[in-house]
C-alpha cells in the first residue's frame, strides 16, 4: 500500500519534470525566417496592464522576430508599486533584461551605484549606434555616472518647466493677462478677484504633491545649489532668501483664503473648481491637462527652464548587468527609437484598430517645411478602442519619432527640440552626489521633509515658527556633514571639469 | 508516563497523530520563518549587486553596525520610541479591558439574537483596511466639508483644522484603533467565557451569589490564562506599530508627526527612497530583538507571579 503510494508520487513527479523540460525546450529552439535563434527579452515597464497589451505585443513580436530575432515579454507594474517591486526584482537577482528607470521612480543613480545596470558605452558604439546619434548629446551627458552611461534616455523635454495652469473660463471672464504672470507674487491681484467674485472656485488649488516654486537644484533634498549660482555654494534650500520669502507669501495666501484648506493632505480632486494650479510643463502641456480635466486650460511659465540631472534623467531604459543577451536588448532599444513603424505601434497600438492615419492640412505642412521631425500623417485615435491601449509613451523610448495626434500641431516635436535647445543648464548639471559617506544622515532627512515640507509649501503653517523647528531637526540629523561632503565633492568635480 | 527502555522513537510513534497535526504549521514556520533567518546577514552588509542574491550577499562589504545607526541618528529618535511604546502600552491595556467588559456584557444579555447582532456589528470594522477607514474618518474631519466642522460652524463656532492640530490625535488614534479592534478581541474572550463550565454558576446561584459576584469570583479568574497569554504576546510587539493606523489615518500630515510618527512609519519614510535593504533589515532585526527580549522578560515576570499561566 504505502510503497505503491510513494511510487505513484514519484511517477507523477517524473511526468511533471519531463513536461516542464519539453515546454522549455520548445521556447529555446525557436528560429525566425532568417534561420537565427530567437531570444526572449523581459522588459519591466511602469504603468497599468492594458486590455489589448498582449495583442499589441504579439504584433510587435511578429515584426521584431524577423527583423532582429527577438521576442519581447513586457511586464507592466502599476504606478504605485513600481519602486518597491523593482527593488525586490533587482535585489533578488530575478530574471529581467530591460527596465524603465529615471530620477523619480526606480532611481537611476541608486541602481547604478548598487551595480544593477550594465555599462552601455560599448554597445552604444555598435548595436546602439542609431539611437546614440539620434538623441541630443545633453541627454547622454546626463546619463553618465562617473563617465559611464548606464541607461538609454527617452528623448523628450530635457528641462523641468514649472508652470501656472489657469482655467480658461475665468481667464476669459476677467480678462486676465495670464501670459504676463510668472512669479508667485504676480498671481496676487487675480487671486483676490476670483476670491471676491467666484465663491465656488478655489483661487489657488494645491495638493500634497505641490512644491512651491523653487529656484534651486535639490541634489539631495533639501541640500543643493541655487540656480545661477556659478560659485556653487552648497546649502539647504530653506536657507535661501528666495525660498523663505516664497514660503511667507504662501502663508499670506493661505490665510487670505486663496488656497484650499486641505492642500497639505489632499490628492488632486478633479471635481474641485480651481482658477490656477501648478503643473510641471512642457510645450503643449495645456492640451494634455485640458484633456485630463475635461475643460480648457492655459499656462504660463514660472521660470526659465533649467536642465538638471534629475530633469534630463526623466525617462530611461537600462539593461540588466546579468542579462544573457545584452546585445539583443540594445538592438531592440535601438530599433524602437529609430523605426517609425515599431515606435508608433508600441505608442498608439495597432493601426486600423486603435488608431488611423489622417492626412495633414496642406497649409500647415507647408508652414512646417524645413523643420525636423515632421511626418506626413497625424494620428486619429479610435474613440472606442483607445481606452484598451493607452500607455505612457516615454517609458518605451524617445517621442520624436512618433506621429502627432490630430489635435496637435504637426511641428510639435520641432517645438520640443527648440524648447530643449533654449533650456539653460543649471550650474550643477552633470554632477552626481555619492551619498555613501553620509547615508545615515540622509536617511533621516526624509522624515523631516515629510513632516514640514508639505505644510510649509502649501502655507498651512506659520513659517516663522516652523522653519526654525525644522532647522533644529536638520541640525540634529547632521545636515552640516552632508553639506560639507557635497561641497567637497562639487569642488572636486569642478576642478576636474 | 516515561517507562524505562522506551526510546525517543517510541515516543514519536505514540504521539504520531499530534505530530501529524502540527506538521503543516511546523513546515510553514520552517520554510517562511526559520529558513530565511540567515538573511539577517544583510543587516550587517552594504548590499551591492553581483550576480544572484546569494552571490551578492557574500560579496557585499561587511559594515558592522553601520546600518543600525540611522535609527538613532535622527534628533527624533527618542520621540519616536516614546510614541511607539506609549501607544502600544495604551493599546495593550485597552485591548484587554474593553473587550473583557464587552464580552461580559454580551454574555449577560438575555436576548441571544441581539447579542449576535451587536457582536457582528462590532466585528465588522476589523475587516476594513486602514485606507478605507482613513477616508471614513476624513468625512468627519475634513477641514472644509467634514461633518464635525460643518456642525461646529452651524453653532457659530470656528472649525478646527483637524489635520494640523496635533493635540487631538493621541485620542483619535487610540479611539480608532479600539473601534477597529475591539470586536475581534471580544470574540476571543466571549469564546473563552462560553467554554467555562456552567456548573460553577449553578453552584454559585444556589449559594446565593449575585451576578457581580459570579463575574468577580468565577468568570474573571477563569479568564485569566487567556488574558495573560494574550498579554505576553502583545508585549512582544510593543516595538512594532500598526503601520496603516499611523500612516493612513493621519493622511501622512506633517504637522501631526510629533504624535503620529512611530518606528514603522519612521523607517518607511527614511528608506522608501534610498532602497538600502541593509538598513531595512537592520531596522526589522532591531525590532525583533527588542520584541524577543520583552517577551522573555514578560514571561519571566508572569511565571514569578503565576507559574501555571506563563507561556513557557
Amino acid at each position: 500500500m504505502k510503497k505503491n503510494f510513494l511510487k505513484r508520487i514519484a511517477a507523477a513527479g517524473c511526468v511533471a519534470t519531463m513536461a516542464a523540460g519539453l515546454l522549455s525546450g520548445c521556447g529555446s529552439g525557436e528560429k525566425n525566417a532568417n534561420g537565427d535563434d530567437v531570444v526572449e527579452l523581459v522588459w519591466y515597464q511602469v504603468g497599468d496592464t492594458q486590455k489589448d497589451s498582449q495583442m499589441v505585443i504579439d504584433k510587435v513580436n511578429e515584426y521584431i522576430t524577423d527583423k532582429i530575432g527577438v521576442k519581447l515579454k513586457v511586464n507592466y507594474v502599476g504606478w504605485g508599486d513600481y519602486n518597491q517591486k523593482m527593488q525586490v526584482i533587482i535585489n533578488t537577482g530575478d530574471k529581467w533584461d530591460m527596465c524603465f528607470t529615471c530620477s523619480w521612480a526606480n532611481d537611476y543613480l541608486q541602481n547604478v551605484t548598487k551595480g544593477a545596470f550594465l555599462e552601455l558605452d560599448d554597445l552604444l558604439q555598435n548595436e546602439g549606434k542609431g539611437v546614440y546619434e539620434a538623441v541630443d548629446e545633453r541627454f547622454w551627458e546626463a546619463a553618465k555616472v562617473d563617465g559611464k552611461i548606464y541607461g538609454v534616455p527617452s528623448e523628450k523635454e530635457i528641462g523641468s518647466s514649472p508652470m501656472w495652469v489657469f482655467t480658461k473660463e475665468y481667464v476669459d471672464k476677467y480678462n486676465i493677462p495670464y501670459q504676463d504672470i510668472h512669479t508667485l507674487e504676480d498671481l496676487e491681484p487675480w487671486l483676490e478677484v476670483i476670491k471676491k467674485n467666484e465663491p465656488d472656485v478655489v483661487p489657488l488649488y494645491l495638493t500634497k504633491e505641490y512644491t512651491a516654486p523653487t529656484y534651486f537644484d535639490k541634489i539631495q533634498d533639501p541640500v543643493g545649489v541655487e540656480f545661477g549660482d556659478d560659485s556653487m555654494t552648497v546649502q539647504s534650500v530653506f536657507n535661501t532668501e528666495k525660498m523663505q520669502s516664497t514660503l511667507k507669501t504662501m502663508r499670506k495666501y493661505y490665510k487670505a483664503g486663496y488656497i484650499n484648506k486641505d492642500a497639505a493632505t489632499t490628492a488632486d480632486d478633479k471635481s474641485v473648481k480651481r482658477f490656477v494650479t501648478k503643473g510641471d510643463g512642457q510645450p503643449y502641456a495645456e492640451l494634455i491637462w485640458g484633456k485630463d480635466l475635461g475643460y480648457e486650460v492655459v499656462a504660463s511659465e514660472i521660470m526659465e527652464t533649467q536642465i538638471t540631472n534629475a530633469s534630463a534623467r526623466g525617462a530611461m531604459t537600462a539593461i540588466n548587468k546579468n542579462s544573457e543577451h545584452p546585445e539583443k536588448a540594445m538592438e531592440l532599444i535601438n530599433l524602437i527609437n529609430t523605426d517609425q513603424y515599431l515606435r508608433n505601434l508600441l505608442n498608439y497600438g495597432i493601426e486600423g484598430v486603435h488608431w488611423d492615419k489622417v492626412p495633414v492640412d496642406e497649409a500647415e505642412m507647408a508652414a512646417a517645411e524645413g523643420k525636423p521631425y515632421i511626418y506626413d500623417c497625424k494620428v486619429k485615435l479610435n474613440e472606442e478602442k483607445r481606452k484598451d491601449y493607452s500607455v505612457p509613451y516615454w517609458v518605451q523610448g524617445g517621442l520624436f519619432s512618433t506621429y502627432v495626434l490630430d489635435n496637435e500641431p504637426i511641428d510639435k516635436w520641432a517645438t520640443f527640440k527648440e524648447f530643449n535647445d533654449e533650456a539653460e543648464e543649471a550650474p550643477t548639471f552633470g554632477f552626481d552626489f555619492d551619498l555613501s559617506p553620509v547615508s545615515t544622515q540622509v536617511a533621516g532627512f526624509r522624515n523631516i521633509l515629510d513632516e514640514f515640507g508639505k505644510a510649509l509649501y502649501t502655507g498651512s503653517v506659520e513659517p516663522s515658527e516652523y522653519i526654525p523647528q525644522m532647522e533644529k531637526k536638520f541640525e540634529a540629523t547632521g545636515i552640516k556633514d552632508v553639506i560639507n561632503e557635497m561641497q567637497k565633492q562639487i569642488d572636486d568635480w569642478k576642478a576636474s571639469k | 508516563m516515561k517507562k524505562k527502555g522506551k526510546g525517543r522513537l517510541d515516543r514519536l510513534r505514540s504521539n504520531k497523530e499530534l505530530l501529524m497535526l502540527s506538521m503543516p504549521g511546523a513546515i510553514w514556520f520552517l520554510l517562511f520563518a526559520y529558513l530565511p533567518l540567515f538573511g539577517i546577514f544583510v543587516a550587517f552588509k552594504e548590499y551591492r549587486l553581483s550576480g544572484g542574491f546569494f552571490e551578492s550577499l557574500i560579496k557585499s562589504k561587511f559594515v558592522g553596525l553601520n546600518n543600525f545607526k540611522f535609527l538613532f541618528s535622527s534628533g527624533d529618535a527618542w520621540l519616536i520610541v516614546r510614541n511607539t511604546v506609549l501607544y502600544n502600552a495604551a493599546f495593550i491595556i485597552l485591548g484587554i479591558v474593553l473587550p473583557v467588559i464587552i464580552a461580559l456584557i454580551l454574555n449577560e444579555l438575555r436576548n441571544k439574537g441581539m447579542a449576535k447582532v451587536y457582536q457582528s456589528a462590532m466585528f465588522l470594522p476589523y475587516f476594513l483596511s486602514w485606507v478605507v477607514v482613513s477616508y471614513c474618518l476624513y468625512a468627519f474631519l475634513s477641514p472644509e466639508k467634514g461633518y464635525f466642522n460643518m456642525i461646529m460652524q452651524q453653532f457659530g463656532m470656528e472649525g478646527v483644522s483637524w489635520y494640523t492640530e496635533k493635540v487631538y490625535w493621541p485620542f483619535i488614534i487610540i479611539f480608532m484603533s479600539q473601534w477597529k479592534g475591539v470586536g475581534y478581541n471580544t470574540v476571543v474572550y466571549l469564546a473563552s467565557i462560553c467554554g467555562i463550565d456552567k456548573t460553577y454558576y449553578e453552584a454559585a446561584v444556589l449559594d446565593g451569589a449575585t451576578k457581580w459576584q459570579q463575574i468577580r469570583y468565577i468568570t474573571i479568574p477563569l479568564l485569566r490564562p487567556v488574558i495573560l497569554i494574550l498579554l505576553i504576546m502583545a508585549v512582544g510587539g510593543i516595538f512594532k506599530a500598526d503601520f496603516g493606523l499611523f500612516f493612513q489615518l493621519p493622511r501622512d500630515s506633517g504637522p501631526l508627526y510629533p504624535v503620529t510618527n512611530v518606528l514603522d512609519t519612521y523607517i518607511f519614510r527614511a528608506l522608501k527612497t534610498n532602497g538600502e535593504i541593509g538598513m531595512s533589515s537592520a531596522a526589522a532585526l532591531f525590532q525583533s530583538i527588542v520584541g524577543f527580549i520583552l517577551i522573555m522578560i514578560a514571561n519571566k515576570l508572569v511565571s514569578k507571579v503565576d507559574k501555571e499561566n506563563a507561556l513557557f
